[in-house]
């Protein structure tokens, strides 16, 4: 279940950078690492599930 | 046995689904939908092909690109992504002798995928909603040009594919690492590491080494897995930003398209794409290969540890690689051009041709070989892809760049050959292989066919990319119409290629129904008789 | 000075000998699988590092040849420090291009700009000679910047097309005979000349 919630977050975020991020390097590499790390988190919440 | 008997009963008795067990039923789901879809394709593939060589009045303009919207994505995730979900859902439990975590999900995941690209296509067949596949910024949100309910349906279709992918994420993932009813507790966390890599990363660092815990495909299939996931993320982000759009238009908000910067739209767009395109793409053939050639020759495979080390390099690549899509974007920064298009993207080089390194030489230690219908499709498929990576390491240049960007150099020489040779002979190789372990030895119709299928298909497929390759190097654009006959020879030339892979693929259906019988096909999607979460019935497996 | 016809040639040359020696090896390969091995041995370490020493190579070193080789390359990459002896506007709108002048006159070895601005969606520009060969394009993005620094050696008259799909109303934006190039030794044979040397 975490890992559903997690990507619905990455979702809602890769929305937000659409809108609010402008003309940069460094942030939008910077979003691109969040949601990697993000989602490879969300992914070993599966594993981290008792069932 | 009569035509019409061997037609509905199948070969030789054909498909027995009676005594199928559920895991086979749904890898057989996915794959007859998966083929299905790819022969749409295929038929709309061939209607662009007519218009390429001469307009006819039968299909306009927006006829026409609202085909080539639907064409990939009907490719993609109607015919690709199902085949190889199919596949992926039922090898993982196999090789690693472990039941799948829920027949529940892995049946929701093709009837969304199923689903959603039918849904998506009418948004193209019937409302022309033609943004294409790429849908920059803010062409899909221009209501001027298409309908809001065409969007609607696009983005709703687009969103049940999603879905359907997320779950079989989570089905792969979970099935590795969770304790199936009464086993020993998996070690989960260490399973989870293996298969994407980070125990192979830390053993690289460590004089004593983690044992790896799971197969090679199995790794690749995780590895993949992750790039399925991340461009999962990007696509459902787009549909929302579209909906959004929509509904504005709809409910009389006037929501200005400035609001999103078109350059970071396809940034982010194309990061997200090349998941697919570089990411999952390589990451799933080499995977595929490994496996096809360890099951042809019955041997492990050449290299283990390496092809393991770069299966982990591409899917990291994969990540940074989005730039060579901005190379004739001038608003994109000359150190991302450089480093992210030029420099990093050439590593994909190495990483695939470690692969098929690795592949011909484990299948070179094991000869003699008998030519079978994977062996040949497997080799095809290495073709394809030595003939497509460097076409594209070509392109993911800024000299090259500028004067074959958007023209039929990219679609031809470097995406139809690398999508309809390297990935779709793959694809075959392994649907020859696994389809007497999936059907419990239901014998193939005609090996004639097979063979037709083969050259047909790699000569029609190799001749379509090279030609339409070539009118790109005279100036021919792709996304484009021409009405006066400027690249007629080589657009004829193409059409007579793309008919040959129509060809094939009648050859191969028909060959398959012949095989398995109607009944069979209809039998796959009746409920399995056997109550069992294992692959296959006792039987085979002894 | 090369110009893309001259590298494009030289990718059909190259690239048709790799395609044909791709084709070959496996072609040999899948004949000599059927075959019992004369040898036991695989392949030496050595050959497979050189493979990979091979591939490194090719692939990182096109993209220095081409720096080298082919002239837009350092232009582009450079063009903030050069100075353009003219500028061209063009604005896309409608599915229309609208030109600062038509047609747009350059002298030989002039470092010409060609400024493209987008009010709508995402367009394309595209330079094309009369037999439809691509001399460059660019992409036109909106909100952002679009502009391409070209030096023209040669004597021609090119057309302008859109090289990015904009919708089915896009699908033919072209402006006829709306770049002349004059005042070179040298005619680009493949566009209709009607400059000639000054």
């Amino acid at each position: 279940m975490q890992y559903f919630i997690i990507v619905f977050l990455l979702i809602l975020a890769g929305v937000g950078a659409l809108f609010l991020l402008k003309d940069n390097d460094v942030l939008l590499i910077t979003t691109f690492i969040v949601v990697i790390v993000g989602f490879i988190f969300g992914v070993s919440r599966i594993a981290k599930e008792d069932k | 046995m009569s035509f019409v008997n061997t037609l509905i009963n199948g070969n030789e008795g054909g498909l027995k689904h009676e005594g199928m067990t559920p895991m086979q039923k749904i890898a057989l789901r996915f794959v007859v939908l998966g083929v299905l879809y790819y022969g749409l394709a295929a038929i709309e593939g061939m209607m662009m092909r007519v218009v390429e060589i001469t307009p006819v009045s039968a299909i306009d303009d927006i006829h026409f690109f609202s085909i080539m919207t639907v064409h990939p994505m009907v490719g993609v995730f109607g015919s690709t992504y199902m085949i190889v979900f199919g596949a992926f859902l039922f090898v993982v439990p196999f090789l690693m002798k472990k039941p799948i975590f829920s027949l529940k999900l892995a049946n929701a995941t093709w009837m969304l995928i199923g689903g959603g690209t039918f849904i998506m296509w009418l948004a193209g067949f019937i409302f022309s909603y033609a943004p294409l596949y790429t849908l920059y910024w803010p062409l899909p949100a221009d209501f001027s040009q298409f309908k809001i309910i065409g969007g609607l349906f696009y983005v709703v279709g687009v969103a049940l594919i999603m879905v359907g992918t997320f779950l079989y994420s989570y089905n792969i993932f979970k099935t590795i690492t969770y304790t199936p009813e009464g086993w020993e507790k998996q070690p989960s966390m260490q399973l989870f590491k293996s298969a994407i890599g980070l125990t192979g990363l830390t053993n690289f660092f460590k004089k004593k080494k983690t044992e790896h815990l799971v197969d090679l495909p199995v790794a690749a299939i995780a590895r993949g897995t992750i790039d399925v996931g991340l461009n999962a993320v990007v696509i459902t982000a787009a549909g929302v930003l579209l909906l959004i759009f929509m509904f504005g238009a709809l409910f009389g908000f006037n929501l200005e398209k400035t609001w999103v910067d078109a350059l970071l739209y396809k940034n982010i767009f194309w990061w997200g794409l090349d998941l697919i395109a570089d990411g999952l793409v390589l990451i799933f053939v080499a995977g595929t290969w490994y496996l096809l050639a360890t099951m042809i020759t019955g041997k492990t495979l050449f290299m283990q540890n390496i092809a393991r080390a770069a299966l982990f390099v591409e899917m990291v690549v994969s990540w940074t690689v989005w730039s060579h899509h901005l190379m004739s974007d001038q608003g994109q920064s000359n150190l991302l051009k450089v480093f992210s298009g030029e420099m990093v993207t050439a590593l994909e080089l190495v990483t695939q041709g470690l692969a098929v390194y690795i592949t011909l030489v484990t299948l070179a230690k094991a000869r003699p070989l008998k030519m079978t219908n994977e062996l040949k499709f497997l080799l095809g498929g290495l073709l394809g892809f030595m003939l497509a990576v460097p076409a594209g390491i070509i392109q993911a240049d800024l000299g090259m760049n500028r004067i074959l960007h958007n023209t039929q150099w990219i679609i031809g020489s470097h995406v139809h050959v690398a999508i309809l040779v390297g990935l779709t002979m793959t694809l075959y190789a392994a649907i020859y292989l696994l389809l007497p372990i999936l059907t419990n030895g239901a014998k193939l119709y005609s090996q004639k066919l097979a063979t037709a299928h083969f050259w047909l298909h790699l000569v029609g497929g190799i001749g379509m990319g090279s030609f339409m390759g070539m009118a790109g190097i005279d100036g021919m654009l792709r996304r484009s119409i021409y009405v006066d006959g400027e690249y007629n020879t080589y657009m004829i030339l193409a059409g007579i290629c793309g008919c040959m892979l129509l060809l094939a693929f009648a050859a191969f259906l028909f060959n398959i129904v012949m095989t398995v019988g109607v009944k069979g096909l209809i039998g796959i999607y009746s409920p399995a008789k056997m109550n069992t979460r294992e692959c296959v019935p006792a039987q085979q497996e002894a | 000075m090369a110009d893309s016809i001259d590298v494009l040639a030289t990718l059909k040359f190259v690239y048709g000998i790799y395609a044909f020696i791709a084709i070959s090896l496996i072609a040999w390969f899948g004949y000599r699988i059927t075959k019992p091995k004369d040898h036991s041995a695989g392949p030496k370490p050595a050959l497979f590092w050189t493979y990979v020493a091979v591939l490194v190579v090719v692939g990182t070193g096109l993209h220095f040849l081409t720096y080298s080789a082919v002239p837009w390359v350092p232009i582009d990459l450079n063009r903030a420090d050069i100075k353009a002896d003219q500028v061209f506007n063009i604005t896309y709108e409608n599915h229309q291009m609208s030109f600062s002048s038509l047609p747009m006159h350059v002298g030989c070895g002039e470092h010409v700009v060609f400024d493209a601005t987008s009010n709508d969606l995402t367009y394309g520009f595209g330079i094309f000679r009369a037999d439809h060969t691509m001399v460059a394009q660019m992409q036109v993005v909106p909100q952002s910047r679009n502009d391409l620094m070209w030096k023209f050696e040669k004597n021609g008259t090119y057309y302008i097309r859109s090289t990015e799909y904009s919708g089915p109303k896009g699908a033919k934006m072209v402006a006829q005979n709306a770049l002349v190039v004059s005042g070179c030794d040298q005619d680009d044979v493949r566009a209709v000349a009607i400059g000639g040397q000054s």
